[in-house]
């Protein structure tokens, strides 16, 4: 639950003064994004791999830094909540985590039925108790929330303002989260990011 | 005075016993050689066959005469027409060989030949028949049984046994180098009648040795020794010939000893260095390696077999050790993941409950003010109407959760431990199967060496074992002259220096002698001739010192005549030596010896032989004036008007 408050709270962008309902803080626009950004924070090993790719790119200088901060302190083995594929890939039910905070006001939703009475998208928004809510976890469990909520942020300016499909497609770049079959847990790459961290340690070095 | 045997045995430094019967082996008879001279005379020769010269018609040969002491002539105006024919037929017939200066086409014109003599005062006749190179004849002295021979060595064993017997002679021995031979190597052979008779010929074209023809073997000074009567001549010279034969001998087995030493270090060169190779080999092999005992490579093998077990143990033992580390911390993150979720819920759960419903989660409809009055007045859930404020003791979950996320990672921790302290043990055992296989290795390497080893010592045992034997059985020491060289030489010693006492006075007389008749033939500048025991002739003439081998050939032949009439005179006057009177001269004058000189020789030995009663001369000349001016005619055997002879 907290874990998909401060998604919300970070990962989501401002919200369309249009549709949001009032109050909301934050939009989470589609579930394919919400369930990207999970998955990077569930499987910290992937989310090492995406900084990599970005230290290369030249995109993101500090990649590799933050990437071997989250491999030494090993995040990929006691933060990993596997999750399993499906359609398009990382895919939880959120109807468990989403209802009480529904219920309470914390997060609104809403989804966008077509003409065949299927659902063509899902919007969630972060209202103000929501808010609350999430300052109040923190304030009463800094160490305990605050990794949530440094971690958001930093999958927040990874994922940057990319569609949930998009970051999808990105993520369908690992040939272990393309090939695992659905319904199947996706596997850990961690031994392979830490080698290819030091592959590129020692070309950086030479 | 000490006996001959006596001196040779202190010169040989052996037994009197010892050395006679050395000398006896050795064939040296310790005797001075009385020599009571013995005289020879040719009374007659005939011969009859068919001359046979090209272009002209065959002619019956029937030669005949009668000889008488004194000096008989052969004679013509021209050479080759058989003067010298004669001499060779006479010495043929009294030698018994046949002389090679008779011609073939000569041979072939004589079917028989009959000469009669005298040697010491017996009669004999020797007659002998050719037909082509086959020979038969035979040999009557005095009356006696006549001895036929079919062969020409028959008929030269027959003569000389004749003559060496009559004019107390004997064969001289002598020792024969081989040609080209080393040392004194050359083979024991007999001077017999054959070889002595040269002492009766002179030849006027042979004039280069003394006396004789020639010096091979040491003739020309064992014919002067012989015929001078020197005493104690034979026995130095078998002396002499039986320490050449004992030399030869020794010679040889120094050679064959020092061929077989050579040999053998020849054949011993290939085991020396062989012996030295497998030294260098063993010396590598002890650098190289120290020994290992079969228990030592056994341990060390047992050793390797107890490490390679106790790697593959603590290996297996590390495996699951690690897999139990693996399980352990999944189990001890799950747990961490449990202890965090609990804490967070135990934050949440407080803080959501605080919360008043607002809509439906299913269908996001907000509630009306009664539905959430219930809870308040009937503390019933305002969605499902169930009882509010269930107990949760969030905080027993969550020390739970701690627990148990403590209590796995203490498992974990314990299986780090283990995993680490199997680690280290299989690293020590790894570390010992490397100790243990590197040992092993070298038993491996060392193994071959040793089994080399002991090969390569049993070898160089063998071969010097081999060494020792050659060297025992090869190593005899250089052969030495033996008990019968030592007595030949002290025999030769002996004889030399009795041979030598008792030559100064005859060779001095004999010297002096010849001073007389070459002067009579010419030498009228001769002062002073002194022979030697080797058959050299100084010679001092009008005050110059001389020697016979320098003179001019007519000369030689003047001095080589005058010595064998100073031979006679000496013997005649002294009662001493062996020549027996009969001498042949062929061609005098031929070597450029003036008319004078042939006169004067010719008168000289006419002089001789009427001094000498019973000496016979026979010149073949072509100085037919010469011949016919000194010699009664019927002495002289010419042909008709002093042409062919026969």
């Amino acid at each position: 639950m907290a874990r998909v408050v401060f998604l919300l709270r970070h990962v989501g962008l401002a919200p369309d003064v249009v549709g949001a309902p009032a109050g909301a803080v934050t939009e989470m626009r589609s579930e394919q994004r919400l369930h990207a950004a999970d998955f990077w924070m569930r499987n910290p090993d992937y989310l090492a791999d995406a900084l990599l790719d970005d230290r290369e790119a030249g995109i993101r200088p500090d990649g590799a830094d933050i990437a071997r901060d989250i491999l030494s302190s090993r995040e990929p083995e006691i933060r990993r909540l596997p999750m399993t594929k499906w359609r398009w890939g990382a895919y939880e039910d959120l109807d468990d985590v989403l209802a009480p905070l529904i219920l309470h006001g914390l997060v609104a939703h809403r989804a966008t039925v077509r003409a065949d009475h299927k659902v063509a998208e899902h919007a969630f928004w972060l209202m103000s108790p929501g808010v609350e809510f999430s300052d109040a976890l923190l304030a009463a469990e800094p160490e305990v929330f605050g990794w949530y909520v440094n971690r958001a942020i930093l999958i927040a300016s990874v994922a940057g303002t990319t569609p949930g499909s998009s970051l999808k497609d990105r993520q369908y770049q690992r040939v272990e989260y393309a090939s695992t079959p659905g319904m199947a847990l996706i596997p850990p790459i961690a031994d392979d990011v830490r080698e290819r961290l030091a592959i590129l340690d020692a070309a950086w070095a030479a | 005075m000490t006996s001959f045997t006596e001196a040779v045995a202190a010169g040989a430094s052996i037994t009197e016993d010892e050395a006679h019967t050395a000398m006896l082996n050795l064939g040296i008879e310790a005797q001075p050689q009385p020599s009571t001279p013995a005289s020879l005379r040719l009374t007659h020769l005939a011969f009859t066959g068919t001359k046979r010269l090209q272009g002209q018609p065959d002619e019956p040969v029937d030669f005949e005469w009668d000889f008488e002491p004194g000096v008989t002539a052969i004679s013509s105006e021209a050479n080759l027409v058989g003067k010298s024919s004669i001499l060779w037929l006479i010495r043929w017939g009294l030698v018994g060989a046949r002389p090679s200066d008779l011609t073939p086409e000569v041979l072939s014109w004589i079917d028989q030949v009959t000469l009669h003599g005298v040697v010491a005062k017996q009669s004999f006749v020797v007659e002998w028949q050719l037909d082509g190179v086959d020979i038969r004849g035979s040999l009557t002295v005095d009356n006696r049984p006549a001895v036929t021979f079919t062969t020409h060595t028959a008929f030269e064993e027959s003569m000389s046994s004749l003559m060496l017997g009559g004019l107390n002679l004997r064969a001289m021995p002598s020792w024969q180098k081989l040609p080209g031979g080393e040392g004194d190597e050359g083979v024991l052979a007999q001077h017999g009648w054959a070889a002595q008779f040269h002492a009766l010929l002179i030849r006027g074209d042979k004039v280069g040795v003394l006396l004789g023809q020639h010096t091979a073997d040491g003739q020309a000074q064992m014919l002067l020794q012989i015929f001078l009567g020197l005493p104690w001549a034979y026995t130095h010279r078998a002396a002499a010939t039986a320490l050449k034969a004992q030399r030869y001998q020794l010679q040889g087995a120094v050679r064959r000893a020092k061929a077989d030493a050579e040999a053998r270090a020849q054949s011993m060169t290939p085991i020396q260095d062989r012996i030295r190779a497998i030294d260098a080999n063993l010396a590598g092999l002890d650098r190289d390696a120290a020994t290992i005992t079969p228990e030592e490579a056994d341990r060390r093998s047992q050793a390797y077999a107890t490490a390679t077990t106790r790697v593959s143990g603590t290996l297996e033992l590390l495996a699951a050790a690690q897999r139990a580390v693996a399980v352990l911390r999944t189990e001890a993150d799950e747990a961490v993941k449990r202890m965090r979720a609990a804490h967070e819920d135990a934050v949440i759960v407080p803080l959501i409950g605080r919360v008043h419903p607002v809509a439906c989660p299913r269908c996001s409809t907000g509630f009306a003010p009664e539905r959430l009055s219930v809870e308040i007045e009937h503390h019933q859930c305002s969605v499902c109407d169930e009882p509010l404020h269930v107990a949760v003791d969030v905080a027993a979950v969550t020390s739970a959760a701690t627990a148990a996320a403590g209590a796995a990672a203490e498992a974990l921790a314990a299986a780090e431990q283990r995993d680490a302290e199997l680690s280290e043990q299989h690293h020590a055992a790894r570390r010992d199967l490397a100790a243990a296989r590197a040992a092993v290795d070298e038993v491996s390497r060392t193994k071959p060496q040793a089994a080399e080893r002991r090969v390569l010592e049993i070898e160089r045992a063998t071969l010097r074992g081999r060494a020792q034997q050659a060297n025992a059985s090869g190593g005899a020491a250089e052969p030495v002259p033996s008990i019968q060289q030592r007595v030949a030489e002290a025999a030769m010693k002996e004889a030399e220096r009795r041979r030598k006492d008792a030559s100064v006075e005859l060779l001095r007389e004999l010297g002096s002698e010849i001073v007389t008749v070459a002067k009579s033939f010419g030498f009228v500048n001769l002062e002073e001739a002194r022979p030697d025991l080797g058959a050299h002739l100084a010679l001092s003439i009008a005050g110059n010192a001389t020697k016979f081998g320098d003179r001019t050939p007519g000369e030689k032949l003047r001095l080589k005549i005058a010595l064998v009439v100073a031979l006679l005179r000496v013997a005649d006057r002294l009662n001493i030596g062996r020549h027996p009177g009969f001498l042949m001269i062929d061609s005098p004058g031929g070597e450029e010896m003036v008319d004078d000189n042939v006169a004067s020789v010719l008168g000289e030995m006419q002089t001789l032989c009427k001094d000498m009663a019973g000496l016979q001369v026979l010149i073949a000349t072509a100085k037919a004036d010469d011949i016919r001016a000194a010699v009664p005619h019927e002495r002289i055997i010419h042909g008709d008007d002093w042409g062919p002879v026969w």
